[in-house]
């Protein structure tokens, strides 16, 4: 009983802490507006869930099946981006500090974040599922309400999937090299799999297989010409209204068979969640791998001559300890008159490069050196296709800190105390995401100005100053950088990468935009700077 | 040189201030900033050095008002918080010539400085490994040598010497008192020994309003004749303690000698004895939690 005393009490107070927190609200206002896109009007010109021009009837059986599939997909990729920081704020809270010295098992740990995370998510669920019953309503083809057509897709579709989803980001939080930017990449794209394996008859990891089968069955029955096509999630037609001739669907039944293996997938999530105690180092900091020092020996030996053997602080020595007098102590320290610069921008851009360079891998240069020699050497179609999208991705490390590392490492105290730190230091930040934006596609540039196509130079130019951009203002107004995280993949998966012209910021994709397009990111890109300032000026005086 | 702190206040949620009305004119020397814990040292010292705007009032440094102007403070200020972290990939060389460079100081003149400074802190041989490895009194020496990194005519040091060991303790007194001759130095702290062994003039700071401003002698003067010393028996302890206000007990074979400061002689036996600042400070703080009507003797 003790046992799961420990688990809740773990569990209530990172879950009250959430849900405290003013980005929760604005969580549970993105939801509801996700829940009413989640099931399209009649002539709206975008659908949900077509099975090729057919939907069913807007019972309860149905839109309780549609908005728990689309909810389960949503909350299965953004929640993860959600949750995953319970780990991470004790560590900054330093209330892991408090934790790791009670005798809590790293089981129990996991286990009360796990069910934190899964309560957050959950209440994210109920709230789309009173939102489902009154879209019902709205719609009003069918305006009786069944609530269990409600609660049997939400707990059995939803629960394992987010339980699912609770588990994986305790692992990504106690594995190091999974925890930070670069996690959010892997699992990024670890969902599509669980999505496509799943309708191509793998693991029916999200369950929503089950619904599909059933709902195909029922449409090939109404309209014996229908092939199993099917769309799920947003899908806009070309901009054309859509008119779907609907049917009736009654649910599937709540079969052992499928109650078993929901519940099966509630187990393997805890089960995971216990295993990620395996890697979870219990906020041990003297395990923490920082770069190495150097093994030199110290270059100080004339001072520390002038200022007494061992650790003097003065010349009192170590004698000065024993008393309180300060007669005969004395400081050498050279007076710094006229020694200011405040002119020298160039310094704190090169301060703040170093201080962003620093934090990364060894292999993350070794990365860097070789797509810009593949932008160099691959041709201009692979470099436009894989290696400029790749290179726009590489550096996100780099960016998502810009807007909130002050806040996220506890310095701001004394870097905002610092003369202009607006002007100065704020601008320099940006300028070294610029910079090394540009030195990472700084192969690809010239290769365009050969080729004589200058308008994607300039358009990678504008790019390079739009991602820290989005960065800055991102980060100063979250206050986190899994905001832009989040973003930011989700922009360059569809733009740079899947070459969706108005979404490819840098314009390097083949189907990139014209000069139309540069000129909307030179224009928000100032809009994000201007934003990322208001933010930070925000930060300074709060 | 100067510093004038005009009627500041700070006014948090509902009745919670954390500054009222707090007026103070500084000159060169240590200015030792004494109070409880929650009397609103740190806040003070957050507004002084423009990381907190008050609700109402302003600072003026040299005729100008750092609230219109914080910039004109930022470029003169050397600022160790209570509470702050440091960037724990980087070395301490390379973070103090991060904070150099915003500070605005010359590469050469940052460079010479910050040898200076991390032999004065004792942490030249620590200087190439990454702070994240530091121990809490090490990343408490970084912070001391940030705030003295460009050389500043105002030095704010809050709770400095939080997390150093008693040896060190010491010696960040000493380097206080070099440093403390044509330049304003604020040590904010609840150690009363701190402040007694550096400060030449003290403010004593309850529930955000400031309750006296004077050097070390006149406040000691203020609670000359006021501080007993009286043998009673361990039985009675209990109830003097709800009595008197008792800033110190000593057991002895002929019971306990405890230390009481208040006007009137607690009782038979009771002779004066010589005050310390720590009997002034008790004297102060209770007489205003007196005042508020939340305290005892």
């Amino acid at each position: 009983m003790t046992l799961f005393r420990v688990i809740y009490q773990m569990a209530r107070a990172d879950f009250l802490e959430r849900i405290r927190r003013f980005s929760f609200v604005v969580t549970l206002v993105i939801t509801v507006i996700a829940a009413y896109i989640f099931v399209p009007e009649t002539g709206a010109n975008y659908t949900t869930l077509d099975l090729g021009g057919h939907r069913g009837v807007y019972n309860s059986a149905w839109v309780g099946a549609q908005v728990a599939m689309l909810t389960c997909v949503f909350l299965t990729l953004f929640g993860f981006y959600l949750v995953r920081n319970s780990i991470n704020r004790d560590r900054q809270t330093r209330v892991g500090q408090i934790i790791a010295a009670t005798p809590v098992s790293k089981p129990v740990y996991t286990l009360g974040k796990w069910l934190s995370n899964f309560a957050v998510l959950a209440v994210i669920g109920a709230i789309v599922m009173a939102g489902a019953v009154a879209l019902q309503l709205i719609r009003g083809e069918d305006t009786i309400i069944k609530p269990l057509y409600f609660l049997v897709p939400f707990t059995t579709l939803l629960l394992p999937a987010i339980g699912l989803v609770s588990a994986i980001a305790i692992v990504f939080e106690c594995i190091p090299f999974l925890s930070g930017a670069f996690g959010n990449i892997v699992y990024f794209f670890i969902f599509p799999n669980m999505m496509v394996g799943e309708m191509l008859g793998g693991p029916k990891v999200l369950g929503v297989s089950y619904y599909i089968e059933s709902m195909q069955a029922a449409c090939r029955a109404a309209f014996p010409d229908y092939e199993k096509v099917i769309n799920f999630g947003l899908n806009f037609h070309g901009g054309r209204t859509v008119l779907p001739q609907s049917f009736a669907w009654d649910g599937i039944p709540a079969s052992l068979e499928y109650l078993s293996g929901r519940f099966l997938w509630l187990m393997i999530a805890i089960g995971v969640a216990m295993i990620a105690s395996v890697p979870f180092n219990r906020f041990a900091t003297a395990g923490r791998k920082f770069r190495t020092e150097s093994t030199r020996p110290p270059r100080f030996a004339r001072l520390r001559r002038i200022f007494g053997a061992g650790s003097a602080w003065i010349a009192g020595g170590a004698g000065a300890g024993a008393g309180s007098s300060v007669t005969g102590a004395h400081v050498h320290l050279t007076p710094l008159t006229g020694k200011r610069s405040h002119g020298r921008f160039g310094g704190i851009l090169v301060a703040n490069l170093r201080l962003a360079l620093r934090s990364m891998p060894w292999w993350w240069y070794l990365g860097s050196i070789a797509l810009i020699v593949l932008e160099t050497a691959v041709p201009m179609d692979g470099v436009q296709q894989i290696v400029v999208p790749i290179a726009l991705l590489w550096p996100v490390m780099i960016w998502a800190p810009l807007g909130n590392r002050e806040l996220s490492h506890a310095t701001q105290q004394i870097v905002f105390s610092a003369a202009h730190p607006l002007r100065r230091q704020l601008l320099a930040a940006w300028l070294t995401g610029v910079v090394v934006a540009l030195v990472l596609v700084c192969g690809a540039g010239p290769r365009w100005l050969i080729i004589g196509d200058p308008h994607r130079v300039l358009a990678l130019i504008v790019g390079a100053a739009f991602i820290p951009s989005l960065a800055l203002a991102l980060g100063a107004w979250s206050r986190t950088t899994r905001l832009f995280e989040v973003i930011y993949l989700f922009w360059w998966y569809i733009g740079p990468l899947n070459a969706l012209p108005a979404l490819d910021f840098a314009g390097s994709s083949k189907l990139a935009g014209g000069l139309g397009t540069t000129v909307v990111y030179m224009i928000l890109t100032t809009a994000f700077l201007a934003l990322g300032f208001l933010g930070a000026r925000r930060q300074l005086s709060s | 040189m100067n510093l004038t702190i005009d009627r500041v206040s700070k006014h948090y949620e509902g009745d919670v201030w954390g500054l009222r009305e707090f007026s103070l004119e500084l000159k060169p020397g240590v200015l030792g900033l004494l109070g409880p814990n929650g009397a609103g040292k740190s806040t003070l010292m957050r507004i002084l050095a423009t990381t907190t705007k008050p609700t109402s009032g302003t600072a003026i440094w040299n005729g100008t008002d750092i609230r219109k102007n914080p910039d004109a403070i930022r470029e003169i200020l050397g600022y160790l918080p209570q509470d702050f972290g440091v960037y724990p990939n980087l070395s301490a060389v390379e973070f103090l010539q991060y904070i150099a460079a915003i500070k605005g100081i010359e590469a050469a003149a940052a460079k010479r400085r910050i040898a200076e400074l991390l032999a004065v802190v004792n942490l030249g041989e620590a200087r190439k490994r990454p702070l994240g490895s530091y121990s809490g009194g090490m990343k408490q020496r970084v912070g001391i040598a940030q705030a003295l990194l460009n050389d500043p005519e105002l030095l704010i040091v809050d709770e400095p010497t939080a997390g150093l060991d008693p040896e060190e303790r010491v010696r960040f007194r000493n380097l206080l008192s070099e440093l403390a001759g044509e330049r304003i130095v604020i040590l904010s702290t609840h150690i009363v020994s701190d402040v007694e062994a550096v400060a030449t003039t003290i403010a004593l700071i309850g529930t955000g309003r400031l309750l006296t401003h004077a050097t070390p002698e006149d406040l000691l003067r203020s609670v000359t004749g006021k501080v007993w010393e009286w043998v009673i028996p361990s039985a009675e302890l209990s109830g003097a303690k709800h009595q008197y206000l008792i800033t110190g007990s000593v057991r002895r074979e002929d019971g306990v000698h405890v230390r009481i400061v208040g006007e009137a002689k607690p009782g038979d036996g009771a002779v004066h004895t010589p005050p310390t600042l720590e009997d002034a400070y008790l004297f102060h703080i209770s007489a205003d939690r007196r005042q508020q009507g939340n305290g005892k003797p």
